[in-house]
């Protein structure tokens, strides 16, 4: 591998907007600043790398947490829909009940408007699934008991969400690699809902905790992944203790998990408003 | 706003006039008698962080032996930022060498 190709590497730790900018110019001076040494070159390799990292990390910091919590929002409702299709195409669901040809058809096209970058599309056909009836299926998972406000609490993400997309502030669309992220979340998806070795709510939540993980690797350089999944875990807490509360479930089994759950989104949001104005403090004070 | 060593001697690269980034990292060096060696990647957090406090404006791209270039150059701003830095540090020094030829003869004996 040349040292160019190398520098173009390293130069993703840029954000886009840097990258397309400056690229160029940052790589053709590393290679002129190391050019005869390999361990220069990877001493200024290295060092440009933490600069892109760091650069990524003050731009989520100067975002506000607001902008922040909305566009978590909008990726939790993404995740949202990504397990529900999970669920839809599980075998053991499969075998027993088909959704409706409106669902199976906007389900996907939430997902496809989302990653082609057209998020009010998104927003509306996510808008057109909720009120097209998914709630009475799995209204139906929580048995004839379950009360109105458990389904509520499930849906209220994906709705403000879905809101959210349409009326939001729209970015350019761009190309596909701003959304890499869905791709494992695809795949993970995928697994699951071809593979009966797990339940279909076990699946999900292993599902879940993999984006989770993810999302906490990159909390020092994006955290709205982060704040995404413990939206949808906090949806998840809110819909078991309703569940639990309703005695639609093992009481004594769920309520502390999901009491505990249900405190991931706002540990997640105040954890980041902290660590915000933190950074920015620390940007303010490092001078130049 | 405080500038540390690489800052310092980044921005007093550009005194005689424009560099381009990899002739600033160089003048860096030899101003400093080779104690600052900026990176690449700290140049360009310098860089970035002096045009945004507007002590350092950036000219347009040129092709230069197959190499992008941009020259950066001091403003104003930059030049009065640097002179107080410079002011504040001899200011710094000298009270410190005053104190030490002070005490002296006080430590000799």
């Amino acid at each position: 591998m040349t040292r160019e190709r190398i520098g173009r590497l390293v130069l993703r730790c840029f954000p886009h907007q840097a990258r397309a900018q400056r690229g160029r110019e940052m790589l053709d001076t590393m290679l002129d600043a190391s050019s005869g040494s390999t361990r220069a070159f990877a001493f200024e390799a290295a060092s440009l790398g933490f600069a892109g990292l760091r650069e990524r990390a003050s731009a989520g910091a100067k975002m506000s947490t607001a902008s922040l919590v909305a566009e978590a929002f909008r990726r939790a409702t993404v995740i949202w829909i990504a397990l529900v299709l999970t669920v839809l195409l599980h075998p053991r669901l499969q075998s027993h009940w088909r959704p409706p040809h409106v669902l199976a058809l906007l389900i996907p096209a939430v997902l496809i408007c989302w990653v082609l970058g057209y998020r009010r599309a998104a927003g509306v056909c996510g808008i057109a699934m909720l009120t097209a009836g998914l709630e009475r299926r799995f209204g139906s998972l929580g048995g004839p008991g379950s009360p109105l406000w458990c389904l509520l609490a499930w849906y209220a993400i994906p709705f403000v969400g879905f809101v959210l997309m349409v009326v939001g502030h729209s970015p350019p669309a761009r190309a596909l690699r701003g959304r890499a992220w869905l791709l494992p979340l695809s795949a993970i998806a995928l697994l699951f809902a071809s593979v009966d070795a797990f339940g279909i709510l076990p699946g999900v939540l292993i599902g879940l905790s993999a984006l989770t993980t993810v999302g906490l690797l990159l909390i020092a350089i994006d955290p709205r992944l982060w704040i995404a999944t413990a939206l949808v875990w906090t949806a998840t807490g809110v819909y078991l203790s309703a569940m639990s509360a309703a005695q639609a479930l093992d009481q004594a089994q769920v309520t502390d998990v999901a009491i505990l759950l249900a405190w991931a989104a706002p540990t997640a949001i105040a954890l980041t408003h902290a660590q915000a104005g933190w950074r920015r403090r620390a940007a303010r004070q490092r001078g130049i | 706003m405080e500038l540390r060593p690489a800052g310092y001697f980044a921005l007093a690269a550009m005194i005689d006039g424009p560099l381009h980034g990899y002739a600033i990292m160089r003048r860096a060096r030899e101003l400093s008698d080779g104690r600052v060696r900026l990176s690449t990647g700290s140049l360009y957090s310098v860089l970035e962080r002096a045009i945004g406090e507007s002590l350092v404006v950036a000219g347009d791209w040129y092709l230069e032996g197959g190499r992008q270039r941009r020259d950066y150059a001091l403003t104003p701003a930059g030049r009065t930022a640097l002179q107080h830095e410079s002011e504040r540090m001899a200011q710094a020094a000298r009270a410190v060498n005053v104190r030490l030829r002070a005490t002296a003869g006080v430590q000799a004996a």
